[in-house]
């Protein structure tokens, strides 16, 4: 029997894949190994790993499956499920997930067509980190690119870029905590 | 993100009268400007903005149109539901905050199942004491600029 993986060294570099966005199917190579009766020694210690990640990833990173990753999710989904209802949920939810949604889409146009994450961070005016925390949150929908990174749509960019050019006539400035009592006191006139 | 929020006057205000551009309340605004809030807006809030800017720093309403222009354009507008006394209690005692609440619950008298069918729901402003963080409203939290766009 071989020797039981790093569990350690196996999260990390789960962690890493999905932190860069690698899409489901290699995600569920790891399950569909994990599930193998062969080889069940990969722990589920590992198995658990990856599902705490993929949980907090799941419904963000996976909204525009390809049929074909939909087929293999649903095929996948009966033979995990008596294995691991953690699983099983999380899949679920993948499948669950409205296109619409929020989440990361692939890019679909050409490479011109997105703003990288420095020019994102300039017109936003925030760091780049601020920026990777946004897509990472969700608060910021990005769109997955080939190479596998995020990016957003330049023409949405280009939205905001003009909201910033909007003048604002010269006057007075305030703090937030001296705005709130402008307005608490203006509606209680 | 994708999220539906009713965005307070302080937020606009906090906008236009802050010393930086890069706040928190200027970081919402971008959001519903790139399509990230789903703003949800009525005529009352608006013109409520119009008159503190007058007043407090001599804006014009077309000014304000100006700045606020591509949010406005991004913005559903609806008709606040009529005022009821659980309004009052949701925001602390304070009638002239009703519009808040009421514009939020508007989304569902309104035929707006794409506004209701989206599970995140916030309504934002600055003043903590009328809109205490973490409370809620006809499905919708309330929070803060800071706390909606902590980076």
């Amino acid at each position: 029997m071989p020797p039981p993986p790093d569990d350690s060294a196996t999260a990390s570099r789960v962690q890493r894949q999905i932190s860069g966005c690698v899409y489901i199917r290699r995600a569920l190579t790891h399950r569909t190994q994990a599930i193998w009766p062969s080889l069940t020694y990969l722990t589920f210690g590992v198995h658990d790993h990856t599902l705490a990640l993929m949980d907090r990833e799941a419904t963000r990173v996976f909204i525009d499956l390809t049929p074909r990753e939909r087929s293999e999710v649903e095929a996948a989904l009966p033979a995990i499920a008596p294995v691991s209802g953690v699983a099983a949920e999380v899949l679920q939810r993948v499948l669950d997930a409205d296109a619409t949604g929020t989440g990361i889409r692939r890019a679909s146009r050409p490479a011109n067509a997105y703003a990288g994450i420095g020019e994102t961070a300039k017109v936003f005016c925030v760091s780049t980190q601020t920026i990777r925390n946004w897509f990472d949150k969700g608060l910021l929908t990005g769109h997955l690119t080939p190479a596998g990174t995020r990016r957003l749509l330049r023409e949405d960019l280009d939205r905001v870029a003009d909201f910033n050019s909007r003048p604002r006539p010269p006057g007075p400035t305030y703090s937030d905590a001296e705005i709130a009592e402008i307005i608490e006191h203006m509606r209680d006139e | 993100m994708l999220a539906v929020a009713v965005i307070d006057t302080s937020v606009f205000v906090a906008d236009a009268m802050s010393e930086t551009r890069a706040a928190s309340p200027s970081r919402v605004l971008r959001m519903v400007v790139v399509g990230e809030l789903r703003l949800v807006i009525c005529e009352e809030i608006k013109a409520e903005l119009v008159s503190v800017l007058a007043k407090r720093a001599g804006w014009t309403p077309a000014e304000v149109q100006t700045r606020f222009g591509p949010v406005f354009d991004r913005a559903s507008w609806l008709t606040p539901v009529p005022e009821e006394p659980h309004h009052k209690v949701a925001v602390q005692g304070h009638s002239a905050d009703t519009v808040v609440v009421r514009t939020a619950e508007a989304i569902y008298v309104s035929n707006r199942a794409d506004l209701v069918a989206i599970p995140a729901k916030y309504v934002v402003s600055i003043n903590t004491r009328h809109f205490p963080p973490g409370a809620t409203y006809a499905g919708f939290v309330f929070t803060t600029p800071h706390d909606l766009v902590a980076g």
